[in-house]
């Protein structure tokens, strides 16, 4: 008699409950039903049209039948499992829904749990750079131009260009050589600040405060050098994608889909501190380099001018002033040693006395 | 084992549900959404809702939900078809610097936007409802969808132009709808709550819990809770009982900080928050009388449609029930 169990028996037309003795066999369970007067009605159900209810308690099982109506059995024995699974093997009954497997296995949760952060940190350190990489390349040009002039617009809206001497510092920047014609407009901005960046589609803004503080023109040459570098590569671009997709990635996971739009206008701030990475910063100052040993102009400059630089850190420093340029392009020694190592005999370069007059007038002071 | 009596003169709601199951089933709920970018979701949705039902109950049985994540995701792709397809057209046309097609699809677009809302409402009560069954009985929703847009845009006219004032007549209003047309086998539903009621619970309310500095916030709630509850009926036979909340502020201020821990550690305590809140609003539920549950008959035919089910979700509408 370990056999039959008693359950609660609902016949699907009305919500009635009626007491029943379930006994499982081979291919069907039979059910004795007892209706008020204690009258005797038999069920049999076969297998294969059995569903137990997922979430029904340990205390409590609930059977469901695929009949019209729909039948249901609420049994108070759970050692009807056991029973079942030791003797008749009710796989379609008993089998649990893998996810609800998932989420009973306590350890299974754990490992999984670490794979996918480790997948996301996976993704989000090597596979997101990758792609924004990608859809940087693919971008077509125009796009960049008209973000670009977009940006360049409004940064520039809130500072005055010094016309004369933007004009002359495009003549350098074209007497370089680096840009195929017309594709790269420089800008001088009147101010303190010692500062320079580039801008998708091809804009270098410096400002005078970093172009008083050189003296030779190799020192100029390496400056747009690295800048026009960062064009060259497309970093500006490549970065404010990349920092999209680390926005985006994270509102997944939080569910806010407006969190993007808050990035777009989050970026086009900053561009005045772009938070170039150190591969990028490392790939402009020898694609830079490069541009310059190309163009047969003395590329100690890059060294020089970043010790300048430094040397402006170290003595402002005491006056807590950071020089701008230094805190968006992370001055470390290893780029100063980089810059060194790389340098060529000075025999391959020559004097290009078209570039010092330029300079000169560049440098020549204004008063303020 | 319980002893289940017939009749009693109180009918509790009872709910079996604990946090870590329901952690555990919240997890890979997300997991395995996440792994299968996103196309896992009505599956998810399913279980969860399924858990939800399943572990609630009264007199001694509990809740069903046949609802299957094949049903959830046909009403998703569909969803997503109506919606993308009036939004596409309407940057197709943009794009197209054609000024008259522009304005034919803003107009569609606005059109499908109006109507998304009541038409999602109205789904989904009718798909949720008719997956629910209590000891094999059947609900069911009776409402019309073109008498409920009507209402549903004529309420939305009058509290715009009253500037909001007409909101707990619109509230009421919709409640009162929806709910009398809900049936639960042989069963009805009655709701008796009046506009002028909720209005001014909710203007004294406010006040109070300004003048408190938020501390009324949680009676605040509680009432408003009350009311709904309160005054919703089920009639059957002829007969009507009445729906008690015996929640108490104190209730609702225990749920609130659950939830504050639930965001404190990051979402790893939401589940349990939600149980708990579902524990605590289901045990504070009684039904008044000597209502024989085992006196329903079945009455309806099921659907099969789950688009607004699916659709609300998209618009995230909380349907209280």
């Amino acid at each position: 008699m370990e056999n039959i169990f008693n359950a609660n028996y609902f016949d699907g037309i009305s919500s009635s409950k009626k007491n029943a003795l379930v006994e499982p066999r081979k291919e069907v369970i039979r059910i004795t039903i007892f209706d008020f007067e204690g009258h005797k009605t038999e069920r049999f159900w076969s297998i294969d049209k059995i569903e137990k209810e997922a979430y029904s308690s340990k205390e409590k099982l609930v059977f469901l039948y695929n009949s019209k109506p729909k039948e249901r059995l609420e049994i108070y024995s759970p050692e009807i499992i056991s029973l079942i699974n030791n003797n008749y093997h009710y796989n379609k009954i008993t089998k649990e829904h893998f996810s609800d497997s998932i989420a009973r296995k306590g350890s299974l949760l754990i490992l999984l749990l670490v794979s996918v952060v480790s997948l996301g940190f996976l993704f989000y350190w090597k596979g997101l750079p990758f792609l924004a990489d990608k859809v940087a390349n693919n971008l077509p040009d125009s796009f960049e131009q008209n973000m670009g002039n977009g940006i360049r617009s409004s940064l520039l809206s809130s500072e005055e260009i010094d016309t004369t001497k933007t004009n002359t510092l495009q003549l350098f920047f074209n007497e370089l050589n680096y840009a195929p014609k017309n594709t790269v407009s420089v800008y001088l901005v009147k101010s303190d600040v010692v500062n320079a960046f580039a801008l998708p589609g091809g804009t270098i803004v410096v400002y005078e405060g970093l172009l008083n503080k050189l003296t030779k023109p190799s020192q100029l040459a390496a400056l747009l050098g690295h800048e026009y570098a960062h064009v060259y590569y497309r970093h500006s671009m490549r970065g404010m994608i990349k920092n999209i997709a680390g926005v985006w990635l994270i509102s997944i996971y939080f569910g806010d889909s407006g969190g993007v739009i808050g990035g777009l206008i989050e970026n086009a701030n900053q561009f005045r501190q772009l938070t170039f990475s150190r591969e990028f910063e490392v790939e402009a100052d020898e694609k830079g380099m490069e541009f310059m040993t190309k163009n047969g102009i003395d590329n100690k400059g890059l060294k020089e001018l970043l010790q300048i630089l430094k040397e402006q850190q170290e003595t402002t420093s005491s006056n807590l002033e950071i020089p701008e340029f230094l805190s968006t392009h992370p001055l470390t020694e290893n780029r100063i040693k980089n810059a060194e190592s790389k340098i060529l005999n000075s025999s391959t370069s020559k004097e290009n006395p078209k570039l010092q007059s330029l300079f000169n007038s560049l440098i020549e002071e204004t008063v303020y | 084992m319980e002893i289940i009596p017939t009749q009693t003169s109180k009918h509790q709601l009872s709910f079996s549900g604990n946090g870590s199951e329901f952690f555990g089933i919240l997890f890979s709920n997300w997991i395995l959404t996440v792994l299968t970018l996103g196309f896992y979701y009505p599956w998810a949705k399913i279980k969860r809702i399924k858990y939800l039902y399943e572990n609630t109950g009264i007199d001694g049985s509990n809740f069903s939900f046949s609802g299957t994540g094949k049903e959830m995701f046909r009403g998703f792709i569909k969803s997503v078809l109506i919606f993308g397809g009036a939004y596409a057209f309407l940057i197709a046309a943009n794009i197209s610097h054609n000024i008259t097609l522009a304005i034919i699809s803003l107009l569609v677009f606005l059109f499908v936007f109006v109507l998304i809302f009541p038409m999602a409402i109205h789904g989904t009560l009718k798909y949720r409802l008719s997956r629910s069954s209590f000891r094999g009985i059947n609900f069911a929703y009776k409402g019309n969808i073109r008498t409920f847009i009507k209402l549903y845009l004529g309420q939305i006219f009058l509290t715009i132009i009253t500037l909001g004032i007409y909101g707990p007549w619109m509230q009421v209003n919709l409640r009162k709808y929806i709910f009398e047309n809900a049936r639960f086998g042989s069963a009805q539903f009655k709701f008796e709550g009046k506009g002028s009621e909720l209005f001014t619970k909710s203007v004294l309310g406010i006040l109070l819990v300004y003048i408190t500095v938020f501390i009324y916030f949680y009676w605040y709630v509680k009432n408003i809770i009350q009311f709904y509850i309160n005054n919703s009926k089920i009639v059957l036979d002829g007969t009507e009982y009445s729906f008690e909340c015996s929640i108490s502020a104190g209730d609702i201020f225990r749920i609130s900080m659950f939830y504050l821990l639930g965001l404190i550690t990051l979402g790893l305590a939401i589940p349990f928050a939600m149980v708990y809140q579902t524990r605590v609003i289901m045990e504070n539920i009684q039904i008044s009388g000597e209502l024989d549950l085992n006196k329903l008959t079945q009455a309806e035919e099921t659907i099969s449609d789950g688009t607004g089910e699916a659709m609300s979700d998209l618009l995230d509408i909380d349907l209280m029930f």
